[in-house]
């Protein structure tokens, strides 16, 4: 019989790095809000990702990971209501929703309070160390169909957004990023809470 | 696919965390195919089965429109 351990490795790196040449260059053409935003980007890309593997977690070995704070009790918690298991599932779609609502916003204006959202991140995030969770051929399905929906609300967003408001590339691409993050990590909680 | 993975594991005394471990898969697989939301691949049913000491059709069933479609 196969062995059922997962050999599944979590990367975290292309969008981000590509973002910060790309800033760089910008700068170095003088087209410095166009950098900023991107700057701005770049953090957001880069908390949006540690806040997914915060989430999720990784353990000592690449094929472990662990299940963090928000999701360390997957639902029901023992003796949890209907209700409650709601108010938390809208707690956090609404944190995430209002986070990453504020990091398109500093891409855009730059404003530092902004910031607090982004931090509340790692506040609710990082604090819980949860269960070992195995990602195995169930996690794994979960998480392409995370994926998959992920890209398409994306293009869907990119498409609305280029015919409704007319963006510019950096706004298109802004968006796109934005729903992306936040598709994959409340469609990937929702399987595994 | 019906299964008697809740029963079965109640009879033991285990926890979905515990059968997990045996397994060598989440407690989230587990929890999954005990409320029918994930059909286990044939490694993990054999093993399943093997976790038990019992035959992977005394364990699963087939739905019924599952069988007539096979018919």
């Amino acid at each position: 019989m196969p062995n059922e351990t997962p050999k599944v490795k979590i990367s975290i790196n292309g969008t981000a790095i590509i973002l910060a040449a790309v800033a760089l260059v910008a700068f170095w053409a003088g087209a410095v809000q166009a950098a900023w935003a991107l700057v701005w980007l770049y953090l957001a890309s880069l908390v949006l990702v540690a806040a997914t593997i915060a989430w999720i977690g990784i353990g000592e070995h690449s094929d472990e990971v662990r299940v963090a704070a928000v999701a360390s009790e997957t639902a029901p918690r023992k003796g949890e209501g209907l209700f409650s298991r709601g108010v938390r599932v809208v707690a956090f779609s609404v944190w995430v929703v209002v986070t990453a609502m504020a990091f398109l916003y500093l891409a855009f204006s730059g404003h530092p309070l902004l910031l607090l959202p982004a931090l509340s991140l790692f506040a609710v995030v990082l604090p819980g160390a949860g269960e070992r969770l195995l990602v195995d051929e169930y996690v794994r399905s979960v998480l392409v169909r995370s994926a998959t929906a992920a890209h398409a609300a994306g293009l869907a967003a990119g498409f609305l957004a280029l015919v409704l408001v007319r963006p510019t590339a950096l706004e298109l691409f802004a968006v796109v990023l934005a729903v992306y993050a936040i598709v994959l990590e409340w469609a990937a909680w929702r399987e595994l809470r | 696919m019906k299964n008697r993975l809740p029963v079965l594991r109640a009879e033991r005394g285990w926890s979905q965390a515990a059968l997990a471990e045996r397994l060598g898969v989440s407690r989230q697989t587990v929890n999954a195919i005990e409320k029918g939301r994930y059909d286990p691949s044939l490694p993990l049913a054999f093993k399943i089965a093997t976790v038990f000491g019992l035959a992977i059709e005394d364990i699963f069933e087939p739905e019924e429109s599952e069988v007539s479609h096979a018919e």
